[in-house]
């Protein structure tokens, strides 16, 4: 396997989740938190799981975003501290 | 060797664009300016690639895939540069001007 | 001080992980247990006992049986508890924001959808269908029949998507998987076998890729896939119906 390639995703896979909890701006984070499973969804078909590659692809980075979408359109985007 | 010539330029063509459209993203002013470098990276960056994939991979049924990628890749990507920047405009973003030049006229036009 | 405190026993703790990560067997180590025992098990005799060529659909429907049940029942009972704070759409009232807006969805990204959803359609068709021998399965097609259908209803409208996939089909669909469950493995029971057990004793004869060996995979296959599916397009429309569609849309500041 590819160590480079693994090495920079999960660099990105930290970064994401570093930057999807910091974040104040609740939509910002969905979307970030859908990059987070598309470099997931690479993670698992680089570990030769493609079942579970399509299932993080679908439902993380596809229905889940949407519905956090559709529920921040309806209460508030900013996180009050 | 002219084949392995056209993948690298390819794949060369293809890493300029994303680099390209990285920096535009980060470093232009507003919404609509940065839909521009976005939807290169997708389109020109990412359909450079494939299409040296398709050079490396010969006829195969790889490639066949590859070409279906290219397709879906360019209708997705395009629409999705669309229906950002039209949302954008009927939310009455205002589009960036140059500080003391005077901003050409901006109005939501009917659908 | 609180802080402090707080990155000092976060810190211990990640000390404390990477120290057992460094301890576990280098991946793919052939001497742990489960390469020795588990994995020579399923590879030669998966196809004989559990009747699917795909091996991760073996274990997922025949080995871990039970746990794809339990699966099947948390995500029911997530659709139960959004209608329980929701309520449904009403057919023909409720709207989404979409409708009630002025603004209609462009016809670029409306001819757009017109051609990617079929072909989307049909790639979740073909992940349930073909789940037994190659990836995929009835739960990643049914999450990606509820995706399509969500693009749909985002781009055209709540009241077009309901007149299609009405209610009352959905109901049924929803609880189609855990039936279906429930049925297949009470059917080895009536037989004389365990619960679950796919290859019956007389029925079907277990071979690789034959038909027989694979009817009640295939059958909970696709009841989980359609089930997947309507349980995640019922959810977003509870989410995203509006009954008094006289008032403007909340828009998010900028």
């Amino acid at each position: 396997m590819n160590w480079t390639l693994n090495l920079v995703l999960l660099t990105f896979l930290v970064g994401t989740a570093f930057a999807m909890i910091m974040l104040k701006d609740l939509l910002a984070a969905a979307v970030v938190f859908s990059a987070y499973s598309l470099i997931m969804a690479i993670m698992w078909s680089q570990l030769r799981a493609p079942d579970l590659a399509l299932t993080e692809a679908a439902v993380g980075a596809g229905v889940t975003t949407v519905l956090f979408v559709i529920t921040i359109f309806r209460t508030v985007r900013k996180e009050n501290r | 060797m002219p084949g392995r010539i056209l993948i690298i330029l390819f794949s060369a063509v293809g890493t300029v664009f994303f680099l390209g459209g990285t920096v535009g993203i980060l470093r232009f002013p507003d919404l609509y300016s940065r839909l521009h470098p976005s939807t290169k990276c997708d389109t020109l960056g990412a359909c450079s690639i494939i299409i040296a994939l398709c050079l490396y991979s010969g006829l195969s049924a790889d490639t066949l895939k590859l070409i279906l990628i290219i397709f879906f890749l360019l209708l997705s990507s395009a629409t999705c540069g669309h229906a950002i920047g039209r949302s954008a405009f009927k939310h009455d973003i205002v589009p960036w001007h140059k500080p003391g030049v005077k901003p050409l006229p901006f109005e939501g036009e009917e659908n | 001080m609180k802080k402090l405190f707080v990155i000092l026993a976060l810190a211990a703790l990640g000390v404390v992980l990477l120290w057992v990560v460094g301890k576990m067997p280098e991946m793919g180590d052939s001497r742990t247990p489960d390469k020795t025992h588990v994995v020579p098990r399923y590879i030669e005799d998966g196809v004989k006992e559990a009747g699917a060529e795909n091996l991760i659909t073996d274990v997922i429907l025949n080995y871990r049986g039970y746990d794809t049940m339990g699966e099947v029942a948390v995500i029911f009972s997530a659709l139960c508890a959004v209608i329980a704070l929701l309520d449904r759409e009403k057919r023909g009232v409720s709207r989404s924001a979409v409708d009630a807006s002025q603004v209609r969805s462009s016809r670029i990204v409306r001819v757009t959808v017109r051609i990617l959803f079929p072909v989307i359609f049909l790639f979740a068709v073909y992940l349930i269908l073909h789940g037994e021998n190659s990836a995929g399965g009835g739960f990643q097609g049914g999450a990606v029949i509820g995706a399509s259908i969500i693009v749909f209803t985002l781009v055209f409208t709540l009241i077009e998507s309901t007149r299609d996939i009405p209610l009352t089909l959905r109901v049924i669909l929803e609880s189609l998987s855990v039936l279906t469950f429930l049925a297949v493995g009470f059917i080895g029971v009536f037989k004389g076998v365990e619960f679950l057990t796919y290859i019956l004793p007389g029925l079907s004869p277990g071979v690789a890729g034959a038909l027989r060996s694979q009817v009640f995979m295939m059958s909970i296959e696709i009841a989980i896939g359609v089930a997947v599916g309507a349980i995640f397009t019922s959810i977003v429309f509870a989410m995203i119906k509006e009954e008094n569609f006289e008032l403007e849309p909340h828009i998010p500041e900028p």
